[in-house]
């Protein structure tokens, strides 16, 4: 892939229905790091995610002909691997949640620069993972992507209600990390203490040693 | 975030984070929303938690995009590569690339012609009867071959009927072709029999595809260009790539694939009804993996 294909979407999925057989791979090609995003965010695990994609792609190159045109060819595409990845971790789901490393003295957070963004980044990669796939899938199409509720509702074939209570809670459950992050010295159990403390430690003062 | 949870009381507990959730999403009814919106006005921590919510969804907004790693378009492009083209009828059993490179070197069996010493080697024998049935007198045999040939690097090699058909391999139609392919072997009869035996001073590559190099029209009917392949390239190719234990191929031909040289290989599958069909670079000049498509079609 190192011509872009001028044609559209809509055409290339077209000539791939029609046989030409280098149409699909350039459609998928073209989007392929969004793709990658959301398989990466919605599975949390980048093996996972290349399965996820790769049995999402090749459904979506053999059902090619059941694509409509109601709706954009990325949608559809991005329909098919959010599927792929939520069928992949519930068949995983025996295995059980890996979480990331701890946070390591290699990469402290840095108290002077708490919304150092690859930092921050990090974090909330982290916390992601943690959050129950259904509640994940939600917010990474919702928040991450930037889907509206009806749009994510259709990718994820669920009632619209159902969208926004799973964002709702992924939501709650990341708002205490963030809060956490972007004031490290100040754990939300102790009331607002002196701003110098805040400023000459390097980590929280409930921190363990 | 307090741990209080009684959005119906908001002036004497605190809001969670739970209920600030469902209120920023609308999921709160009437009720439990002017309570939560009530107790907001007067309690600065509440409040302050609310107001985490949009720096939150600022942040997931934010996070850096993911490129795709090279590795991951690679393999991805190869499963997509190795799927058939789209039909209606969709004909060829597919298996992923990976899967037949794997199979290639663990399946017992594969492999073209096995010398006597264990060294494989391709002695490309061309059968023009495939593209012109009928002119008894242009079928070669590998010991016609043989006796006109030249063989300038003296190895002695087993030979293998091949044909240079120049048909235009597909994806949709491969399981027809190869079916006419190894079908047509027959009616050339015994003087396509593999000859095999490190004795034999069978042709050189060199010579048998040389002499059919003129245009030549395929089984499928379409004018292809001559070949412009090393023979003895493409022998070494084959040889390598295909390893050695000795099944017979059901077929080999020249044709192309996707508008490149290509050589067709069948071996017979595990199973008799299929057959395993590669498609090889001939040259093996590509850079990557010789192996354009592996496909197991029905006979």
């Amino acid at each position: 892939m190192t011509v872009e294909d001028p044609r559209p979407d809509a055409e290339l999925l077209a000539a791939h229905v029609s046989g030409d057989p280098t149409a699909f791979t350039s459609l998928v090609g073209r989007h392929r790091d969004r793709l990658w995003a959301v398989a990466l965010r919605t599975t949390g695990d980048p093996e996972d995610a290349a399965d996820a994609l790769q049995d999402a792609l090749l459904k979506a190159h053999r059902s090619a002909d059941s694509f409509r045109g109601d709706a954009q060819v990325t949608t559809w595409l991005h329909r098919i691997v959010v599927n792929a990845c939520l069928d992949r971790m519930r068949r995983a789901k025996s295995r059980p949640t890996v979480p990331l490393p701890e946070h390591d003295s290699a990469h402290p957070i840095e108290p002077s620069d708490p919304l150092g963004r690859r930092e921050l980044a990090w974090e909330i990669d982290r916390a992601l993972r943690t959050l129950p796939d259904d509640q994940r899938a939600a917010l990474v199409l919702i928040d991450v992507e930037g889907y509206s509720v009806e749009e994510a509702a259709q990718l994820l074939d669920i009632p619209t209600g159902t969208v926004k209570s799973r964002c709702a809670r992924a939501r709650a459950k990341l708002v205490p990390l963030l809060d956490h992050l972007r004031n490290p010295p100040e754990p939300d159990d102790v009331p607002v203490s002196d701003e110098r403390s805040a400023h000459l430690t390097d980590r929280p003062p409930g921190a363990q040693p | 975030m307090s741990q209080h949870h009684d959005p119906v009381h908001p002036d004497s507990d605190h809001l969670t984070a739970e209920v600030l959730a469902d209120l920023g999403m609308g999921l709160l009814d009437e009720t439990s929303a002017a309570h939560a919106e009530h107790h907001l006005t007067h309690c600065a921590d509440c409040a302050a938690l609310r107001d985490q919510f949009p720096a939150l969804v600022d942040a997931l907004a934010e996070l850096p995009s993911e490129q795709m790693p090279e590795q991951v378009w690679q393999r991805l492009s190869a499963a997509l590569a190795a799927e058939p083209v789209v039909t209606p009828e969709g004909s060829a059993t597919v298996v992923p690339l990976e899967a037949a490179r794997k199979r290639r070197w663990t399946r017992p069996g594969i492999g073209l012609v096995a010398g006597a010493a264990g060294v494989a080697l391709l002695g490309a024998i061309v059968v023009p009867s495939v593209m012109n049935s009928g002119n008894d007198s242009s079928v070669g045999t590998a010991s016609d071959t043989a006796a006109s040939g030249r063989a300038p690097n003296q190895v002695p090699m087993a030979a293998y009927a091949a044909t240079q058909s120049g048909t235009k391999y597909q994806e949709a139609a491969l399981d027809s072709q190869v079916t006419q392919l190894v079908e047509a072997r027959p009616r050339v009869n015994g003087d396509t029999e593999l000859v095999t035996g490190s004795g034999t001073p069978a042709a050189t590559p060199s010579e048998s595809i040389r002499a059919t190099t003129e245009p030549t029209e395929s089984a499928t009917g379409q004018k292809v260009a001559p070949m412009a392949t090393d023979p003895a390239a493409a022998q070494a190719c084959l040889v390598g790539y295909l390893q050695a234990p000795d099944v017979q191929p059901l077929a080999i031909d020249i044709g192309t694939w996707r508008g490149e040289p290509a050589a067709i290989i069948v071996l017979p599958n595990a199973d008799p009804e299929l057959a395993d069909v590669f498609v090889l670079d001939p040259t093996c000049a590509g850079p990557g993996d010789p192996l354009f498509y592996f496909a197991t079609v029905s006979r």
